[in-house]
């Protein structure tokens, strides 16, 4: 087998959200996109993190025995851990038997993260489930997105995809026969807005987009909808408009903003931008899918 | 379309009085003080009276009096007769001390499935014409007594019906008091009163009620073509039977569906019948228990799995092949196995002619590794030599100290309580001239209830690693941190954190769950009691996970803290989704453990919504039944709900959980139990 590796960040098992049935979806790390209301912090940065969960940590000393740059710091008022010093070289990780200290965005091979997805194998075939890879961008690992695919497929396993459709189209082009599904992302349907939310430019996105659909390739279109960000008419119009002119499309899904990245970027020692707190009222959510299904044919669902 | 029905005025009625009621008890039995009261005098009255009379007498004269004078009362609108209010009294509450040394009160094992069947079609008066061919003897005139006792019992409902001005249900009771009964409801009346009866004799629980789809069929298969009968008018008779059943037993369970030996698909109009009544009544007994074989209909699947979102926690899914299996290797021939039962909680019994003593003696691994522990002296050794150590010494344990005291017990439990009536309803005792007790039943088993395998598991794990692998610390370490209950946490902590736990889908932890679990039942399943009795293995004690007092465990718990539940994983095991946690306890030896192998998952509302969600809860079941796991349940509820209820209990009366093998209302349980069903529903179990 390829000794392909990757930066994995996490794989979850009976992911029922991700593609149709049960289904393991495997989180890449480094995303080339810099959204303000990321769901998945952690997964941004393309090298490994040290996550630290303060609240977990037992204060046994262990990390502070490992580490090369005396990082940790444990006394009695607790335990400091100083990032900048920090080499990222997972040391202290291993020795962290309360989980307190994690890596995240091991390095894994293809055969080690296939290993982890086939034991779902029989989910999958009571459900018509299969592989989902996600991330940060998959695309943005390339190689090791590809060889997942091809491993998956000599598995006959159902693939799906989420990107954000910002990659070079040759690239999808190359892989677009091993995906069963793409789920693409839609996320801002004003260029300017596009570019000032998400750091790069709209239109080679849905560029890709068409191009996969003229192509075969069926998708499924996955907006997520931030309050006072993107939760416009025009924006939800737009959406329809855009599914209507794909002809293998499945759905659109409406993914209502979680404010779940925040909590999540302070364990990485990062700033969360978005000032947003609340989970959108159910009413809220139901209004937006109504507002998108009002425009298309195409089924919309909450995602 | 079926699901459209809509209960009826009356069951409306009934239903909104029976909640009214538990508001009032706070308890999941309805309890009626009075009637206690006149049964625990009753019981004494008869028992001092028959002080020196062989107990099997004893009991009848007890039966003769109770029919001839307990109180009978007939409640407004109720279809289904007679009540079961009188169980469980607080016997100290009623009977002095003196008065219980005197005259107390014959109790039995209960857990069994009588021949329902057996007994409609034949009637008390046929019934009798049998007992007249016993040869004499103490048994011959108990077991007569206390048939004429149930024949009295029946007819002074029919008085009271009269009386009551209920003509319709007066008849039904006179029809049956003597001759077989001929409608539905007739019965099902009659199977009520064999319940009642069975629960005076016996002052115990899960009494269950079998294939209550199959020996029902008949008298329902006519009525409907007949035209006697609608789908409406069975539901509104079942709804009345099952808001019987909430009166007095917690654990009567009630199975549907399934094949017979060939794999012919039994289902019928009344299994599906049954499902739906459970899901529109929304009570908390019979539990309901499902047969999943190969031919499950669609239809039986749609009512199966829109009961399991109901939020009542039934159904219980049974997978049929792999406890007919166990049933066989306990030495039930295949066409009786075939014909299983669910006894109380998950035990399985052939149903009618089997004496099962499902909850016979209880095993905790736990306390005997520690026991191990305490007499091994390790050093100069490796993993293997402790584990297979550790396996000698169960097996020497089991053979010489367990198994005896299980031949002891079931002894014990013949000469104390032999009971004529539930001996007049199963196969077999009237044939034999033998009480169930003394091994009348066609099949005598004994189950062997094991707790703690969870538990065991990754404590083997935590030992193998921290002090073999690692050489973290010394066995002698480890021996003193749990003789005195972990001084050292970081010790402790250590412990908990051991990866690959049971749970988590390791290669490695799956193959060692199948190897020890194997090893296990096999012990217990191979070997049977010098009086041909079988102990069937079960890896559930009832309860025992959260209550027994269990010493400190080299996985990280702490004396007295709870163990792992059924065949399920540790307590300390977190983060593995659901199928991780299904496919490692698919390694269990289900097929030897038809005593029951629980498992329980817990759903998020959000995850089982509409059909796709549904579909999603088949494909759980059929994805684990399909590697070979015996039983899976479901809680649909979210932890946060649970905390809702259990700091607003006044908020949330109707929250029904699944505890165990029954449903119950949240807010009446013990705050153990609270506390356990918020941890387990945080980790999806
Ligand atoms: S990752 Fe390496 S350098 Fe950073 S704190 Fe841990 S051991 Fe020290
Ligand atoms: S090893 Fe983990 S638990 Fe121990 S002091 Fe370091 S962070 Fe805390």
């Amino acid at each position: 087998m390829t000794q392909i590796t990757g930066k994995v960040f996490d794989i979850q098992k009976f992911s029922i959200n991700d593609g149709p049935g049960i289904r393991t979806t495997v989180f890449l790390k480094g995303c080339p996109l810099d959204c303000l209301w990321c769901h998945n912090p952690e997964s941004k940065g393309g090298d490994p993190e040290i996550s630290f969960i303060s609240e977990k940590c037992i204060l046994c000393g262990y990390c502070a025995a490992v580490c090369p740059n005396k990082c940790h710091a444990i006394s009695g008022k607790g335990h400091s851990y100083d990032r900048a010093k920090c080499l990222r070289c997972g040391k202290c990780t291993m020795e962290c038997y309360s989980k307190a200290l994690e890596v995240i965005g091991k390095e894994m091979s293809v055969e080690e993260v296939m290993s982890e997805v086939l034991k779902d194998v029989p989910f999958y075939e009571t459900s018509n489930g299969g592989m989902t890879i996600s991330g940060g961008e998959p695309m943005a690992q390339f190689q090791f997105t590809k060889a997942l695919l091809e491993e998956a497929k000599r598995h006959k396993l159902h693939n799906c995809l989420e990107t954000s459709g910002y990659a070079p189209m040759e690239r999808y082009r190359e892989i677009f026969r091993l995906v069963d599904i793409f789920l693409f992302d839609f996320k801002e349907s004003e260029p300017a807005r596009h570019l000032k939310c998400t750091g790069v430019p709209q239109e080679v996105i849905i560029r890709n987009l068409v191009e996969l659909d003229s192509l075969g390739a069926k998708s499924v279109l996955r907006c997520p909808i931030i309050p006072k960000i993107n939760d416009r008419k025009s924006h939800f119009k737009e959406i329809a408009k855009l599914a209507d002119r794909l002809s293998n499309i499945i759905e659109i899904n409406i993914l209502p903003y979680h404010p779940l990245g925040k909590s999540k970027s302070s364990r990485i020692g990062k700033e969360y931008p978005m000032s947003c707190k609340e989970f959108p009222e159910d009413d809220e959510v139901r209004s937006w899918i109504e507002a998108v299904q009002d425009s298309t044919k195409v089924p919309v669902k909450k995602g | 379309m079926s699901t459209e029905r809509k209960l009826t005025a009356r069951v409306v009625r009934l239903r909104a009085e029976l909640e009214k009621e538990f508001a009032d008890v706070r308890r999941h039995m309805l309890l009626c003080d009075e009637e206690q009261r006149a049964f625990a005098e009753i019981s004494n009255r008869a028992y001092a009276a028959g002080k020196g009379r062989p107990e099997v007498l004893r009991c009848a004269d007890f039966l003769k009096l109770f029919a001839e004078t307990m109180p009978v009362g007939i409640r407004k609108d109720e279809l289904i007769v007679g009540s079961q209010r009188f169980t469980h009294p607080d016997w100290g509450r009623y009977l002095s001390k003196e008065q219980l040394e005197e005259g107390g009160p014959h109790s039995n094992h209960g857990h069994i499935i009588v021949d329902y069947g057996r007994i409609l079609r034949r009637g008390i008066s046929s019934a009798r014409k049998e007992l007249k061919s016993m040869p004499q003897g103490d048994n011959r005139e108990a077991f007569i007594l206390a048939l004429d006792a149930f024949s009295t019992f029946i007819r002074r409902h029919s008085e009271a019906c009269a009386q009551a001005g209920r003509d319709d249900i007066a008849a039904v009771c006179a029809n049956i008091a003597e001759k077989a009964p001929l409608t539905f409801q007739e019965a099902l009346q009659m199977v009520w009163f064999i319940q009642i009866f069975l629960h005076a004799e016996g002052n115990c629980a899960a009494i269950s009620f079998g294939r209550f789809d199959q020996y029902l069929w008949p008298y329902l298969k006519l009525e409907l073509a007949k035209e006697r009968m609608d789908a409406g008018d069975v539901l509104e008779l079942l709804c009345c039977f099952f808001m019987k059943c909430c009166e007095g037993d917690e654990s009567q369970n009630l199975v549907v569906g399934g094949a017979d030996l060939d794999g012919e698909s039994m289902e019928n109009a009344l299994s599906l019948l049954v499902l739906e009544a459970s899901r529109k009544i929304k009570v908390w007994q019979p539990s309901i228990s499902v047969r999943i074989g190969k031919d499950v209909s669609e239809k039986f699947w749609k009512e199966a799995l829109l009961l399991s979102t109901a939020g009542t926690g039934m159904p219980s899914f049974f997978n049929e092949t792999v406890v007919q299996a166990g049933l066989e290797k306990a030495g039930v021939p295949a066409a009786r196995a075939a014909d299983f039962g669910i006894v109380g909680c998950y035990e399985a019994a052939p149903q009618g002619d089997s004496y099962p003593m499902t909850v016979g003696a209880g095993v905790s691994l736990p306390s005997i590794l520690w026991d191990f522990m305490k007499t091994y002296p390790g050093g100069n050794d490796d993993f293997t030599n402790f584990y297979s150590e550790f396996k000698s010494f169960f097996k020497s344990h089991y053979e010489q100290k367990l198994l005896p005291s299980f031949v002891e017990r079931w002894e014990h439990q013949k000469r104390s309580c032999p009971s004529p009536f539930e001996s007049v309803c199963v196969t077999g005792c009237i044939e034999s001239g033998l009480a169930a007790e003394e091994g009348g039943a066609k099949f005598n088993l004994f189950g062997v209830n094991i707790l703690g395998l969870g538990t065991l598991i990754d404590s083997l794990l935590s030992i193998k690693k921290l002090i073999y692998d690692d050489n973290e610390f010394t066995l002698a370490q480890m021996k003193e941190q749990l003789g005195q209950n972990f001084p050292d946490r970081k010790l402790l902590l250590r412990c908990r954190s051991v990866p690959g736990k049971y749970g988590s889908d390791n290669a490695r932890t799956n193959l060692l769950a199948r190897e020890l679990s194997t090893f296990i039942a096999r012990i217990v399943i191979s070997k049977p009691m010098p009086n041909g009795v079988r102990p069937y293995p079960g890896f559930f004690w009832f309860g025992a996970d959260v209550t027994a007092k269990t010493p400190a465990s080299a996985d990280g718990r702490m004396d007295n803290d709870r163990l792992s539940y059924g065949c399920g994983p540790g307590v300390f095991l977190e983060g593995p989704a659901i199928t991780s946690i299904l496919n490692s306890v698919s390694n269990m030896d289900h097929g030897s453990c038809a005593c029951g192998n629980p498992m329980t998952i817990s759903l998020d509302k959000g995850d089982v919504g509409g059909k796709a969600g549904t579909d999603r809860i088949r494909q759980i079941i059929e994805t684990y039944f399909s590697q070979g796991g015996s039983h899976l349940q479901f809680n649909i509820i979210s932890p946060e709900d649970l905390r809702g209820a259990r700091e607003q209990p006044e908020d949330h009366q109707d929250l029904t959980v699944r505890i165990s093998g029954y449903s119950a209302r949240f807010v009446t349980l013990d705050p153990r139990w609270q506390d356990a069903l918020i941890e387990r529903a945080e980790k999806g179990m």
